[in-house]
């Protein structure tokens, strides 16, 4: 899966989640740029993730993401479940 | 030994001075030494040995973790964590939560009828074990997931557990947050030595001058609710929520201010939680680090658990799209806010009460977040506007307030008798007539109060711009120096301290 794939996929999930068509990410995109990205949607938007991509997020990785760039290089790198 | 008394400040005066005068590679050794001596001076001896138990087990346990991870074998991993929690909460829940589980058992024995009588045991828990528990908890899981390298070596780990200010009260700190600052040993820097200083003064100011006078309100009203009922009720709810922030907030000012002294910045526990906006703000503002620990530990695992995704996959199919996005969510805020309940003390009033009452706090602002916003558009509120600010953060300290009666009370079915005493105030004419000066405090000292509340709310305004410390030291000299010199002065004037005043204790110092 190449990087606009990801991102075309990660934007689904995220409208989804905040339910909102409108929502467009990108790599700076921060929780600071959504309005309803709290520490609790943020839970819910990285299970969503991790079922969309069919991967599983480590607790030091789910720690550590800045972005959704960050996000991003986290799927990139990972092998499918 | 108390952080307001006389002896504590010769401790930290001593400590302090040995601190700098060391080498920088032994101050870390001083800082264990201190951290000893106040145990020594604080708790009873013999209840170290639980602390040293802790730091035994969870430096076994960590090296255990390291090791087995290095080899590949995550089984072996995992049982050393399990191990370690299992150790360290089985001393916490033992010391804390024996008496009630034993009171239940004994309730439910009499209920059905049974003799049974478990006697209640008479364990003595060692100085800042609830705090220190957290912060091993969190760190041996931080190893276990990679987050953060195991200490090897355990006297190093001792003065993680250990570390003196945090034995108080906490702050419940993280090894990656603290590990370079608690062994690199600082150089001595008269600034950062002296903001520390200032900082320690205004947590005394709010524990002596503010907290004191509102715990004489406080305690004379809960004494006879009979008497005081109706507005008083409210009186002491808010008086009280105002004692326990100036009484908490003033002692991480103290602890926070003296390892500042050390070189060593501790983890922030409160950021003027009154202002805020809903009661999950305000909960991100107020006591953070058991928070952010609750949000990290708990609520994250939880919520990404095998069970929980199943839970939200079956809401959907059954519930749609919507509830599966909330009943799980709140459903892991619940787990969240027992344990919140828990941790504060064994009783069903802080397990129900409190945890139950912030619970339903932020799962009702949660529900009904769509119901409220209609509202605001079909009344037109303008929600970009202080008068809209001022009435959401009023509505946060009301609810808070309330919460706080079952933490002040603690008995469950005391505090809901207390509230049905204050239901429905008809005694307005307590506010005019003089009446609350007959609460403990005469005319001066509740002037005094009422005078130091605006001086903290002033403070409090200040703080939501950046450092006060930082603002005062960019005034001129006189100013600065009337700053502080009031401050002094105000300590030692109004201050309630000496014999005949019990204030010199914590409240959180008890957990």
């Amino acid at each position: 899966m190449n990087r606009e794939e990801i991102f075309e996929k990660l934007t689904s999930i995220f409208r989804d989640v905040f339910d909102d068509d409108t929502i467009e990410i990108a790599e700076d995109t921060t929780a600071a740029d959504i309005e309803d990205w709290d520490s609790l949607t943020h839970i819910m938007l990285l299970s969503a993730v991790e079922d969309g991509f069919g991967i599983r997020f480590d607790m030091k990785a789910v720690q550590g993401l800045k972005d959704v760039g960050a996000m991003a290089d986290l799927i990139a790198g990972q092998p499918a479940r | 030994m108390s952080i307001t008394s006389f002896p504590f400040l010769l401790f930290f005066a001593v400590t302090l001075g040995v601190y700098y005068i060391l080498p920088l590679r032994f101050r870390w050794s001083a800082l264990l030494v201190s951290s000893l001596l106040f145990f020594h001076f604080s708790a009873a001896d013999y209840t170290i040995i639980y602390a040293a138990g802790a730091v035994l087990v969870t430096t076994l346990c960590t090296r255990g973790i390291t090791k087995a991870e290095e080899t590949g074998a995550g089984k072996k991993a995992r049982l050393w964590l399990i191990l370690g929690l299992a150790v360290n909460l089985g001393i916490l829940a033992t010391l804390k939560y024996s008496g009630f589980v034993i009171g239940n058992v004994n309730f439910a024995a009499g209920l059905a009828g049974s003799g049974l009588r478990l006697p209640q045991p008479d364990l003595l828990a060692p100085l800042g074990v609830s705090f220190y528990t957290m912060s091993v908890a969190g760190y041996l899981l931080d190893v276990y997931w990679g987050i953060c390298p195991a200490q090897t070596d355990i006297f190093k780990t001792a003065l993680f557990v250990g570390y003196w200010p945090q034995l108080t009260s906490g702050p419940i700190t993280r090894y990656n947050e603290v590990r370079d600052q608690l062994y690199e040993g600082h150089r001595f820097d008269p600034r950062q030595v002296s903001f520390g200083m200032q900082r320690m003064l205004w947590g005394i100011f709010k524990k002596l001058v503010i907290s004191a006078r509102l715990g004489v309100v406080v305690d004379t009203i809960y004494a006879d609710t009979v008497t005081y009922n109706g507005f008083y009720i409210w009186v002491a709810a808010v008086s009280f929520l105002f004692q326990l922030y100036t009484d908490f907030s003033g002692c991480m000012d103290i602890i926070l201010g003296a390892s500042e002294c050390y070189g060593i910045r501790l983890p922030e526990n409160f950021r003027t939680p009154f202002f805020s906006r809903s009661v999950q703000e305000y909960w991100q503002r107020w006591h953070m680090t058991l928070g952010a620990w609750l949000k990290d530990y708990i609520l994250y695992p939880v919520l990404r658990s095998g069970a929980w995704r199943s839970l939200t996959r079956w809401t959907r199919a059954h519930l749609g799209k919507k509830a599966a996005k909330q009943v799980p969510s709140i459903l892991g805020m619940l787990c969240v806010w027992l344990l919140m309940g828990l941790w504060h003390g064994g009783t069903w009033g802080y397990i129900i009460g409190w945890g139950l009452w912030f619970w339903l706090c932020i799962a009702s602002a949660q529900v009904l977040d769509p119901v409220f916003k209609k509202a605001i558009r079909l009344l037109r509120i303008n929600t970009e506007c202080f008068s809209w600010h001022l009435f959401q953060s009023l509505r946060v300290f009301v609810l808070a307030a309330i919460g706080n009666m079952f933490f002040r009370l603690r008995g469950f079915m005391e505090t809901l008798h207390v509230i049905r005493a204050g239901l429905f105030p008809d005694n307005p004419e307590i506010f005019f007539d003089g009446s609350l000066f007959s609460l403990g405090l005469d005319a001066p000292d509740f002037i005094a109060m009422v005078v130091s509340l605006l001086v903290l709310l002033a403070v409090s305004v200040l703080q939501e711009r950046g450092s006060v410390r930082e603002q005062i030291e960019k005034q001129n000299l006189v100013f600065r120096w009337v700053v502080w010199y009031a401050l002094i002065f105000g300590i030692l004037i109004f201050g309630m301290y000496g014999p005949g005043y019990d204030a010199a204790d914590f409240i959180y110092r008890g957990f």
